[in-house]
């Protein structure tokens, strides 16, 4: 009996071969799509195998032994979900330890970030490997070329404009409404009083001199920044990258939705729920102005807002910033309520 | 006998005419119980008395802050800083020499300032808050094809350079300094006892080589018991430890330095149309007082026009702009007319129904030369944005359709224009 058991278990290492060729076509089509969904994992390496795959393989293996024991199908079932979902196999400490903690401070390399990596850093709110953003980059051109070309056909055949069309791609700064950094864009938004942009772009200015004029930030190592963050040096003369990593360090991962009524007994459900790159910056700065805001002024003139705003910028990068304890509080919270995710409540609540 | 003499202890009742007396016509009253309003019946346990709620007020955690000391706040704002340690030191670029800037081949070239000068130059407050000196790691000047041009003409004057710094003018006339009148002048003279004694201070610091290897020509013992008559020009800088004394000490060092086989003097002046209109103060009869009745600003006038003569060589050189200044039809008349004058034009006459000409000012100005300065060209403003660029401050890409863009943004190569449309913006 157990040699048998051992010989099917030798053919479910022989079922699952093929999956390294899955895995490459996996790959493939990730690479394709730029965008990074949610259940994507944070380090953009291929994901793996989805659940119908592992089920179907596994669902396979038992019907070869027909009426086998329970106890092994039972195995191969913790194995397909295990494979399907892995946070689920991870326990408290291992989460915590992704959330917030142990990851790398700076990068290993000695440089800086390449551009296509710093692109990536502010398009997706992580830092890849140079070699990945590189391709992420030549593709994205790539079909910006192909569309142009598609485009510049079509003004061929409708020629009746007196000036032509302006040819895509267009030139830094052709767009009105794109004229600024894109992260500057939403924070500039956010710091804006009483509906007076070009205060807020005056403010934003001076954030980035007074960072440019400051001595470099001394990295904490009880606070780690995103992975892959350049050497501090780095950082005074790209104050958009300055702004960008102290943001994207302090944001939080998830939200904690409360659902009215759906946690039983009149109960909210707290249910948590991934942010999305724009949402995080959101609510990084939000927290940061909320500090701001209680602070006192250190000297006396119209560039004291932009000079806290600054100074908390710096206090983020250096870890001395109560701003991580608000993240570490939200992510504490979401730990919590992961067991809330997959809820028979929601979907009861749902249906009504 | 008793009671008579009770009876005049008594105050007398004296006759009171009756109408100052209030007439009274009735007795005092007050309403009858019946109108006032009964208090509500008391029919259940609502209708008790409540007993008011506390409001403790809550305990602010005062944290104990030392504020800063009047004016400290500002200072700090004011602070003049010359040096970013984060921006990149630009390699390959020679420092300023003496002679540098009267070489022709100098012209549109970025020179490093060196230590000694900066100290000079800060003393003598010529660099200002609002320019950018903090975004760079060491101050570095542009030499223009017009600084050749002027140091080309000053070149046979000076060999041992002394600075006499009047900064930012419109601080002498606005009514913001010190004055007290000078007695026995008629029209009546005025001095500026703590703005002397603070520009005796700043010749001191940045003149002190000089002034310390210069001896005194004459005796000026009346001034100071300390000035003996082997002492020197330091010596007498240093002799006025008082407001007061101030002016008396100024006027001498100036006497000394106009004396023959002393160093050539340079006397640089920014906001002329500032001392040539009638000044904020007022004399004791509430007249206005003419600026160049201020004994200061008459000793700038009076080297300027030629009056008081310079005869170790030297220069006088007074600017004025189109921003912060107001129109002088008489400093308007004679720039005007010295300008058409060098360029062999026709000179333009005097407006015959312009009553505000101010022949004191024609005065001064008609014996001086006129240059007249524009924004840095295109060449220049290139070499300029190639120095931000090395110094890592522009980050983008230069190539002539950048710097035809930020020198048209700039008013036409105007730099504090140009540096706020690359280097204070949300664009970099």
């Amino acid at each position: 009996m157990a040699s048998r058991v051992n010989i099917w278990g030798a053919c479910r290492s022989l079922a699952l071969r093929p999956r390294p060729a899955r895995i490459a076509a996996q790959s493939f089509r990730s690479q394709i799509s730029s965008t990074r969904f949610y259940a994507d994992d944070a380090t953009n390496k291929p994901s793996s195998p989805p659940s119908g795959n592992s089920s179907a393989s596994g669902s396979i293996s038992e019907s070869r032994p027909g009426n086998a024991n329970a106890r092994l199908t039972n195995e191969l079932a913790q194995d397909a979900s295990a494979g399907a979902r892995p946070s689920d196999a991870l326990d408290d400490a291992a989460l915590e330890q992704i959330l917030y903690g142990g990851r790398p401070v700076t990068s290993q390399r000695e440089g800086g970030l390449t551009e296509a990596q710093e692109e990536a850093l502010y398009r997706e709110g992580v830092i890849p490997p140079p070699e990945e953003a590189e391709a992420v980059l030549a593709r994205s051109e790539a079909a910006a070329e192909s569309q142009s070309i598609v485009s510049i056909e079509t003004d061929v055949q409708k020629a009746g404009h007196k000036f032509g069309l302006p040819q895509k791609p267009y030139p830094e700064g052709f767009h009105v409404k794109k004229r600024y950094h894109p992260v500057l864009e939403q924070i500039t938004r956010l710091l804006m009083r009483h509906g007076e942009l070009s205060v807020a772009q005056r403010n934003m200015a001076t954030v980035m001199n007074y960072l440019r004029t400051a001595p470099a930030p001394i990295y904490s190592p009880k606070f780690p920044l995103l992975p892959g963050t350049p050497p501090a040096s780095h950082l005074p003369l790209n104050p958009v990258l300055y702004i960008t990593i102290a943001i994207d360090s302090v944001a939080p991962l998830l939200k904690v939705r409360n659902i009215a009524g759906a946690g039983g007994g009149g109960r909210a459900l707290e249910l948590p729920v991934p942010l999305a790159v724009r949402q995080r910056r959101r609510m990084a700065f939000q927290w940061i102005l909320d500090v701001i805001n209680k602070k006192p002024s250190k000297g006396s003139g119209r560039n004291q807002f932009a000079h806290r705003i600054a100074e908390e910028i710096i206090a983020v990068v250096e870890g001395r910033s109560s701003v991580w304890e608000k993240r570490k509080l939200v992510h504490k919270l979401g730990t919590a309520a992961r067991a809330n995710v997959g809820s028979n409540k929601l979907k009861a609540k749902k249906k009504k | 006998m008793a009671s008579i003499s009770l009876r005049s202890l008594v105050r007398p009742s004296l006759p009171v005419a009756p109408r100052i007396q209030p007439i009274i016509i009735a007795a005092f009253s007050t309403t009858s119980l019946v109108s006032a309003a009964a208090p509500p019946a008391i029919k259940n346990r609502k209708d008790l008395p409540k007993k008011t709620k506390k409001t403790y007020k809550k305990k602010q955690n005062i944290v104990p802050v030392k504020k800063p000391a009047p004016g400290e706040r500002k200072a700090f704002r004011k602070r003049i800083q010359l040096s970013n340690n984060s921006a990149l030191p630009v390699a390959g670029l020679d420092a300023l020499e003496a002679q540098t800037m009267a070489r022709a081949e100098s012209s549109g070239r970025m020179f490093a300032v060196p230590d000694e000068v900066v100290d000079q130059l800060r003393a003598l407050e010529a660099f200002k808050s609002t320019q950018t000196w903090n975004l760079f790691r060491k101050p570095h000047v542009l030499v223009r094809k017009e600084t050749v041009e002027l140091m080309g003409r000053l070149e046979a004057s000076l060999e041992k350079k002394e600075a006499f710094k009047c900064y930012q003018c419109q601080d002498l006339t606005n009514g913001n300094t010190e004055y007290s009148p000078v007695p026995d002048t008629e029209p009546m003279q005025f001095t500026q006892p703590v703005y002397c004694l603070k520009l005796l201070q700043n010749i001191y610091k940045a003149n002190r080589a000089v002034l310390e290897k210069t001896p005194l020509k004459q005796d000026w013992s009346r001034l100071s018991a300390t000035l003996k008559p082997g002492s020197t020009l330091a010596d007498l800088a240093l002799s006025a430890k008082e407001s007061e004394f101030a002016w008396p000490t100024l006027s001498a060092l100036w006497t000394e330095l106009t004396q023959p086989g002393q160093p050539p003097v340079l006397l640089t002046l920014d906001g002329l149309a500032h001392i040539n209109k009638v000044s904020a103060y007022r004399d004791p009869a509430f007249n206005p007082v003419h600026a160049h009745e201020l004994l200061l600003v008459r000793t700038f006038v009076d080297a300027l026009s030629g009056k008081t003569k310079l005869p170790n060589g030297g220069a006088v050189i007074a600017a004025t702009s189109q921003n912060n200044t107001h129109f002088h039809p008489s400093q308007e008349l004679a720039l005007s007319q010295l300008e058409a004058g060098q360029a062999g034009k026709p000179v333009p006459k005097p407006d015959p129904y312009e009553r505000k000409y101010d022949d004191r000012v024609y005065d001064a100005l008609k014996n001086s030369t006129v240059m007249r300065l524009e924004g840095v060209s295109k060449e220049e403003a290139r070499v300029l944005m190639e120095y931000w660029g090395a110094s890592g401050m522009l980050r983008s890409v230069l190539d002539s359709r950048v710097v035809a863009e930020k020198w048209a943004l700039g008013g036409h190569g105007i730099v504090g224009e140009m540096e706020r449309a690359s280097l204070i913006t949300m664009r970099m």
